[in-house]
């Protein structure tokens, strides 16, 4: 990942933007002379937060961290209740989250705040249901395959943006169509003698 | 625990197969990356956004897809007046190409930093697009984060921060593009010209006019040429000058070859001039003449007006500080 650089340029030149130019309207980058607009934020002046790695435990019997025995709790998870020290407290959706619960949870597909893609199998039902059927042949296998597809992935996790399950229903019934006109097809040679 | 999160589309969007969008959540920008069969994402916080820069390119796609489009559909017209459906029917789909691809072209890039990270937001590739999802981002961010007050910006940066700008490369010299306005302007002269001589009304006190306007326009184009070097001139408008010169020099050849074949198709039969203007091929000639320098002539004039209207009075170099 590119460290973010210590100042604002122009992005067609690459020159540094002046503090001057910076938040105003109608501000040109002073080598190319492009309009540009510098929108800064109160992030960009503040200090880089440290990580902290826990107070170590000072006296016996006080509570010490679940992964780490040797340092002082200061939250428990809000997740599984296991303390936590400094180091492992993560805040997360407004609570105290411990990292194996974030893990967890990730992996489990529960989080679609933490998710870095999402497969589309909608979309992959319609494209199996209407592409082979311009060959007509493929569908005799892409079909089945398309209302495989369908029931599998019915309930899986799809976008996490709005989306209906409209590509669903219109690959079952293109599917079913197919099928059903394969079945016609084997009816007919069958029965025509 | 499956939370549904609430986003709101924001504006732009980019690609046709894989495909860029943007989407806004209450505490974070979405970025969206989407294939056929899959989507990817990334999370911009509004608490971590430290700045956004939309930077405006040059736009040097529209005007030449433009140009493309309007002559791809007199092509289609040539053609199916002379009677080629299928050549003419390609010619109007290309025309159409070139519009969409002139319509979508990317003319800003916008980049979003943090304090680990500079990316780009692919979506935001027209101006337009870039300046709404802009504002609503400001708004957002602001009221996360707060505004900068006018102190801090004038404090700038954090010492270690602090950049020295770069001199590697040598300020544009400003050009007011007196030549392209003039060179442009006599375009859409000389095309009127040229559609009064088509409507039959040639005689020869227009055709020396038409002569000298010509001649007028192929100096200046020149001169325009030379003065556009190092000038902060569009590079639409710095194109629209070759791309003129070589329609100026084809036009120029197209009428010799006309005038042999004229020549050669009629020879001793030609009696009158009103015999060689009926000539279709003359008229096909005269037709794309005309509209060549009239579309050619206003687009100049406007990417010059587009031009002289962002300059906006630019604030004066400042090198010195640099150094």
């Amino acid at each position: 990942m590119p460290l973010a650089p210590e100042h604002l340029a122009c992005s067609r030149c690459n020159t540094p933007i002046p503090p001057a130019d910076w938040n105003r309207e109608h501000a040109f980058c002073p080598s190319c002379r492009a309009p540009v607009l510098a929108l800064v934020f109160p992030a960009f002046f503040s200090k880089r937060g440290t990580a902290t790695s826990g107070t170590p435990v000072l006296e016996a019997g006080e509570a010490s961290c679940f992964y780490h025995p040797l340092k002082r709790a200061v939250v428990p998870c809000d997740r599984c209740g296991r303390f936590l020290c400094a180091l492992c407290q993560v805040e997360f959706l407004g609570q105290n989250w411990c990292p194996r619960c974030i893990q967890a949870s990730s992996e489990k597909g529960q989080l679609a705040q933490l998710d870095p893609s999402r497969k589309l199998y909608d979309n992959l039902a319609l494209i199996l249901a209407t592409f082979p059927a311009l060959l007509v042949w493929p569908t005799i296998i892409t079909a089945p395959l398309t209302l495989y597809v369908v029931v599998r992935y019915w309930r899986a996790p799809s976008s996490i943006l709005p989306r209906t399950k409209i590509r669903f229903y219109i690959a079952a019934l293109l599917a079913t169509i197919e099928i059903g006109a394969w079945i016609w097809l084997v009816l007919f040679l069958i029965y025509r003698r | 625990m499956t939370t549904k999160l609430q986003y709101s589309r924001m504006p732009g969007r980019s690609g046709l197969v894989v495909r860029d969008f943007l989407w806004m959540s209450a505490d974070h920008l979405l970025s969206v990356r989407r294939n056929p069969f899959s989507e990817s994402y990334r999370r911009f916080y509004f608490a971590d956004t430290q700045a956004i820069v939309v930077t405006e390119l040059p736009n040097s796609l529209a005007p030449t897809g433009l140009t493309a489009a309007v002559l791809f559909i007199v092509t289609a017209a040539a053609l199916m007046y002379t009677w080629h459906p299928v050549w003419a029917s390609l010619c109007a789909l290309l025309s159409l190409v070139s519009f969409f691809v002139s319509w979508r072209s990317a003319d800003c890039a916008c980049y979003l930093q943090t304090s680990v990270s500079t990316e780009m937001l692919p979506s935001l590739r027209r101006r337009v697009d870039a300046a709404k999802a802009t504002a609503l981002l400001k708004a957002e961010i602001e009221r996360t984060q707060g505004s900068v007050s006018a102190e801090v910006l004038e404090m700038g940066p954090p010492v270690a921060r602090t950049a020295r700008l770069a001199t590697s490369k040598p300020a544009l010299r400003h050009s007011s593009g007196q030549m392209h306005w003039m060179a442009f302007a006599l375009m859409i002269v000389r095309g009127s010209i040229s559609a009064i001589s088509l409507k039959g009304a040639a005689s020869i006190p227009l055709g020396i006019a038409a002569t000298i306007v010509g001649t007028a326009i192929l100096l200046l184009l020149i001169l325009a040429a030379i003065q556009q070097r190092n000038s902060d001139l569009p590079v639409g408008v710095r194109r629209l000058v070759y791309v003129t010169l070589a329609f100026y020099i084809a036009s120029g050849l197209a009428s010799f070859a006309v005038s042999i074949y004229i020549a050669l198709q009629l020879g001793p039969r030609a009696t009158s001039q009103a015999m060689i203007m009926e000539n279709p091929m003359l008229k096909a000639y005269g037709l794309v003449d005309l509209i060549g320098f009239l579309v050619l002539g206003c687009t100049g004039l406007i990417l010059m007006w587009r031009h002289q209207r962002s300059v906006r009075t630019p604030p004066p170099l400042d090198l010195g500080n640099g150094g």
